[in-house]
Parts: C-alpha cells; structure tokens; sequence
C-alpha cells in the first residue's frame, strides 16, 4: 500500500465510529492540560495512558484519544501564557513574551485567535512533513541488525542526554537507574530470575505505567504541594473579538517561517518543542529587525514561537514512529503507549506496524483541525477553568492518577507503589536528575539486553561486532555528536531558555516542557 | 516569600556516593546470577547488570567529582508539606477498599486543598463534589467499577 492510501486510511480509522468521540474528547482534555500551569503534557499523557487501558480500549482508539490529548496540550499552554503570563508548559513560555503585553493592551482575544491559527499553521506543516519523511526514513530500518539496534539505542540515550542534560552524569544515572528498575524479574534471554528477592509479584518485573504515573504525576503534585507561593494570578479579561484580516495575513510569512524551524528542530533528536518554539521566535525577532516590537505585544512574537512549538511536537514524532526512539519527554510517555499495545519499540516499529503510525498521523490531522474549530469559539471557556484555584485542582490530579493504576488490576499494592515511585521522583528532582531517561531507560533496556544478546550470539562473543558495520558506526558517532554538541552549541540557547524559567519560577528546573 | 536558602554541592555529593554504593551491592548481586546450562558464556544473565553497574558507578563517581549546585532539601516546612501529601495518598491507598472511593476520595482532597491553601469550607466542599463527580464518572459513565466501601447501598 502506498503512503497515500495508509494515509487516507489512517484518517478513516480516526473518523470512524467512536473514534471521532475520542479525538474530541482528548482534545478538550489536552487543551486544559496543556493551559493548566504546572501540569505539562508529559505529566497529563502519562496519567491518562493506564485509564485508557483499563476501559479496555483498543489500540486504534487508545491511540487516537492520547494523540488528540497530545496535540491539545500542545494547544492549550499558550492559553496561559497570554492570560496570565504563566507559560501552560514550557514550549509556550516565549508565547508569554509578547502574548501577555498584547492581553496587557486589551489584545487578548486577538493574541489568542492569532496564536490558533499559528498553531493550526505550524501542526499541518509538520504532518505534511511527518508523512513525507517517515517512509524514507523507515526505510533505512530495514537495514537494521542486533548490533545496529544497540548503536540506535546508544544513539536515544546520547540524545536523551541532550534534552534534559544540564550535567551528563546526572543524565547517566538517569538512564542507570532505569535500567535497572528494567532488569527486575525474569530475564528474557536466560529464563533466570533477577532481583527477585524471592518477592513473586517481582518476578514479572516493575510495571512501567506504574513508574511513569508515580514519578511524573505524583511527584508533580508533592512538587506542587511544597511550594509556598499561594498566589493566584488573576486571568486578564478579555476583549471582545475583533478580526483583523489584514494583520492575520501579515503575520502568515512568520508562521510559515517558524513552522520550518520548528519541524527541523522537533526532529533532531532530544531538541523538542522548546528549542522549536525558542529558535523560532529568536529568528523572526532577527528578521523584523528594529521594525518588530518585540516584547512589548508584536503579533509576530505569538505568533513564530506558537507555530513553532506546534511544528516541533509533531517532528519529534518522526524519529518516535519510524526508528522507536523518543527524542522528548512527551515522545517518551507515547512510546510508553505504544510499548502497553505489544508494539515492540524498535527500528521496525514502521515496517510492522504502519497502520498503526499512520493512525496517529490521521489522528494528528483531526485533531488538529478539530483543535482548532474547538479552540475558537471556546478559548472562554478554558479562560474560566483556569480561574480555578490549583489548590482545589491539584488533589484531583493525584486522585485520577493513583485510580489509574488501581483500575490496571485493582490491586491495592500497585498504588501504594505508585506513591513510592512519586516520592522517588520528587526527590530525583529535586536534584534536578532527569525523570524522562528513567522511563526510557525501562522501556527500551530488555530491547537493548536482548539486541546485545543476539550480536554476541552472532559473532561468538567477540564485542568488536557491535562496530562491524558502517551503519553502527555512523549511529555511534551521531550519538557522539548529539552528546557532545550541547556541550559546545546548545549551552547559550539552552542557558537563555533556563535564565528565562529561573526568572520565573524562582530556580524550580522545568523538565517535563516537551 | 522566604528566601531558599543557598545552594549547595553536599547534595550532588551524598547522592553520588549513594549511587556508587548502589552500583556495588547490584553488581555484587549480578554476580550471583548463573546462567542455565547449556546457556550462552558470552552473554549471560549477570552481563548486563554488570554493565549498568559500572555505568551507574562511574557517573556516580563523576558526580561526587564534579557536583552540581541545588537547593537544599532541608527546609521543615517543605519537607512537612511533602510528606504530609504523602501520607495523605498512602491512607487514601489503605482506605480505598474500605470505607469505599467517595469517602475516600472526599478526605483526601479536602484535607489535601486545605493543607494546600484553600479556605476549608471551600476545601471540604470543593472535594464532596469532587470525588462524588469522579465516581460518577469512572464507575458510572466509564465502568471502572470503584470500591463503594460502607456506602454500598448506593443504587
């Protein structure tokens, strides 16, 4: 089948009975997600992946529901960013720059609508990227043996380095320590029980959904708990709507701009949303020269970083559905997903499952589109959801998270489970060690054991094999090079980004942005 | 609000130490594993703990070598709060099947919301209605089948 024809049936899978439900569904929830402060999309994907595994879902809808949410988060955090000048998530914190003194000169609505239609711009420009570059790229895959997969994997956690690293050591034993969770219970490749410690429930390993809800949603909420700013920002009203044709079309060339830019940098592994969202308003800033007013309400400063970060969360889906690898925390928790389905995460995640991949892509179609009549009309009604209170939010947030691993198996043991994860994970982060190489540590360490075990098995335990072709070693020096080009290049950006949140956030380090 | 107090490195410190003894006490496990006979000798079930050991122990080492600045976790009030929030989720764990989700559910969020700020009317309100709606949902509307605990006469 031809990728228009997958295309086309991805799109008819997203229409089709229920689904059309479940797109709408994730995107109202995504949306509040994403426009809800503190809750990132990482955060709401991750409570949301056990509920929809206990309502017995199957993958096509499960997938579309949690796609929908993922694009709707990615909608809703300029929300408040313009209202409130608090960023939803952190690719919507350079929204705030101009989005907030625009809402600031009663332009609310207009930064708004604007930042929709950008959004809206930069998401469609990245899907006809996504399905023009993910059967090239899955083709390659194909080219892939035991010790090609163990440079991929090299490679994902090199990048994974990347995303969250301000220091590589605290990335490393990230991606330690989720390995090691990983080799609890029966290994795959000898049938002898590991870590046990003669425990039974042990002996099928730690459940990952159960890791991923603890260490993101309810370390989120000790995190939350502990703060002692009380404040509640108050949201600006807003205007009443006034269309401006003339200014919607001179702001097109930005989000046009800006959506490249944010495609290029979503696909480079472990760049993600931010980058996107941050190279593309630094350029147009450079750009409209002395002419721009930005900072102080230019339409085109919600407007490049809005495409932007729209086009990235859809390019970091590329490398995620055609190699199975995350290059982002949110990519991360959807692999997560895709690993509770039975799709093993892997080079050949296209090749097998291409339906599957091109669902997503549908799903991505619709609920953007989707998004994007919602988000018009209805911009007020999340401005008054957002009026509530986190205090009475945030208990809800816990209680959905911690029922969503008592539906898995209604086993009281899992959620006291749960919670040992989240205070884990509250105080990994309070060391600022990265929770995303954890997770995709679990994930892909019995793939990497297993691919390991094949090479040795292929050359008769020689380690040189692991470098015995051109393929592996070009992965290996690409994993080099995303290890070490932050270190050189990505300091200044990434030092601005952070200078930016501290400023904000009084110190607290943002992780879970894209 | 109060000033954080400063940053410090002892944190990095401790926590690698702590890493590196952890790398020891799981490689000196892994060591135990004996493969099957007839198993691979290359590859066995202890190679790859081994690796993740020397892996976790080296950046463990890196980081007693060369910590990074954090906030202290020292502060009382803080660290209260947290385990405050803690607690309350482990009593609502112990007392899910028990007193039934809605009881449940109310306490925890309304003691959660007060303790969080909230006005305790409002809290306690706020977290009836709460946790009513979230039954409603879950076991009602989407057939999650909660615990109904004591109020099992509900229809």
């Amino acid at each position: 089948m031809n990728t228009l024809d997958l295309l086309l049936q991805g799109i008819e899978h997203a229409l089709g009975g229920h689904n059309l439900f479940f797109a709408v569904c994730g995107c109202f929830i995504g949306t509040l997600i994403g426009a809800l402060p503190g809750l990132g999309p990482a955060n709401g994907v991750a409570i949301l992946i056990p509920l929809s595994f206990s309502l017995g879902l199957d993958a096509n809808s499960a997938l579309i529901l949690l796609t929908a949410v993922y694009a709707g988060a990615m909608y809703g955090g300029r929300i408040s960013s313009i209202l409130l000048n608090i960023p939803g998530d952190g690719p919507a914190l350079m929204t705030t720059l101009d989005g907030y003194p625009m809402a600031r000169q009663g332009r609310a609505a207009e930064a708004l609508l604007l930042s929709a239609v950008a959004s809206f711009i930069g998401a469609f420009i990245s899907l006809i990227g996504l399905v023009f570059f993910a059967p090239m790229l899955a083709g390659v895959a194909l080219r892939f043996g035991p010790p090609e997969y163990v440079a991929l994997y090299g490679l994902t956690f090199a990048a994974l380095g990347g995303v969250t690293g301000k220091s590589t050591a605290k990335t490393l034993i990230a991606i330690a320590l989720g390995l090691l969770i990983a080799t609890v219970g029966i290994d795959r490749t000898s049938g002898v029980p590991r870590y046990t410690f003669g425990v039974l429930e042990l002996y099928d390993g730690v459940d990952y959904l159960i890791a991923l809800v603890g260490l993101f949603a309810i370390a989120e909420l000790l995190l939350f708990s502990e703060t002692d700013e009380r404040r509640q920002a108050k949201p600006i009203a807003r205007n009443r709507l006034r269309i401006d044709f003339r200014e919607l079309f001179s702001t097109l060339p930005s989000a046009l701009r800006a959506s490249l830019i944010g495609f290029a940098a979503g696909v480079l592994p472990g760049a993600g949303a931010s980058l996107g969202s941050f190279m593309s308003y630094t350029i147009e800033k450079r750009i409209s020269g002395r002419r721009g007013r930005f900072g102080t309400g230019d339409p085109k400063g919600v407007v490049a970083p809005e495409a932007g970060n729209n086009a990235a969360a859809n390019g970091a889906l590329l490398p995620m559905l055609t190699l199975g690898v995350p290059g982002s925390g949110t990519t991360a928790v959807l692999l997560a997903l895709l690993v509770s389905l039975n799709i093993t995460p892997g080079p050949l995640i296209f090749q097998q499952n291409g339906e599957l991949v091109f669902t997503v892509i549908g799903a991505l179609a619709i609920g953007n589109l989707i998004l994007f009549l919602m988000n018009v009309p209805m911009v007020g009604v999340f401005a008054r959801i957002l009026a509530i209170p986190p205090h009475h939010l945030m208990p809800v947030v816990g209680l959905i998270a911690m029922l969503g691993t008592y539906a898995l198996s209604h086993s009281i043991t899992d959620v006291y489970l749960t919670i040992a994860f989240g205070v884990a994970g509250y105080f990994l982060r309070r060391l600022e060690i990265p929770l995303v190489p954890v997770i995709v540590a679990m994930l892909l360490g019995p793939e990497l054991e297993v691919a390991l075990h094949h090479s040795l098995a292929l050359s008769n335990g020689d380690w040189m094999i692991l470098l015995d072709s051109p393929l592996a070693i070009s992965l290996w020096l690409a994993a080099a090079t995303v290890l070490t080009a932050p270190m050189i290049f990505g300091a200044r950006p990434r030092g601005r980004i952070k200078k930016k949140i501290a400023a904000r956030e009084s110190g607290r380090p943002e992780q879970f942005g894209d | 609000m109060k000033t954080p107090p400063n940053p410090s490195r002892h944190q990095d410190r401790i926590f690698g130490a702590a890493m590196v003894f952890l790398a020891i006490v799981y490689g000196l496990i892994a060591d135990s594993f004996v493969p099957p006979i007839g198993g691979d000798a290359a590859f066995g079930p202890k190679t790859f703990p081994i690796i993740i050991g020397f892996v976790l122990g080296f950046s463990g080492l890196w980081l007693i070598i060369e910590p990074r600045e954090s906030t202290p976790l020292t502060r009382a009030e803080e660290l209260r709060a947290v385990l405050f929030t803690t607690i309350m989720s482990l009593f609502f764990a112990a007392l899910l099947e028990k007193l039934g989700f809605i009881l449940s559910a109310f306490g925890y969020s309304g003691f959660l919301a007060w303790r969080m700020g909230a006005k305790p009317p409002a809290a306690f309100l706020v977290a009836l209605f709460s946790s009513i709606v979230l039954y409603l949902v879950f076991d009602r509307l989407l057939d999650l089948t909660l615990p109904d605990g004591v109020l099992t006469a509900l229809p």
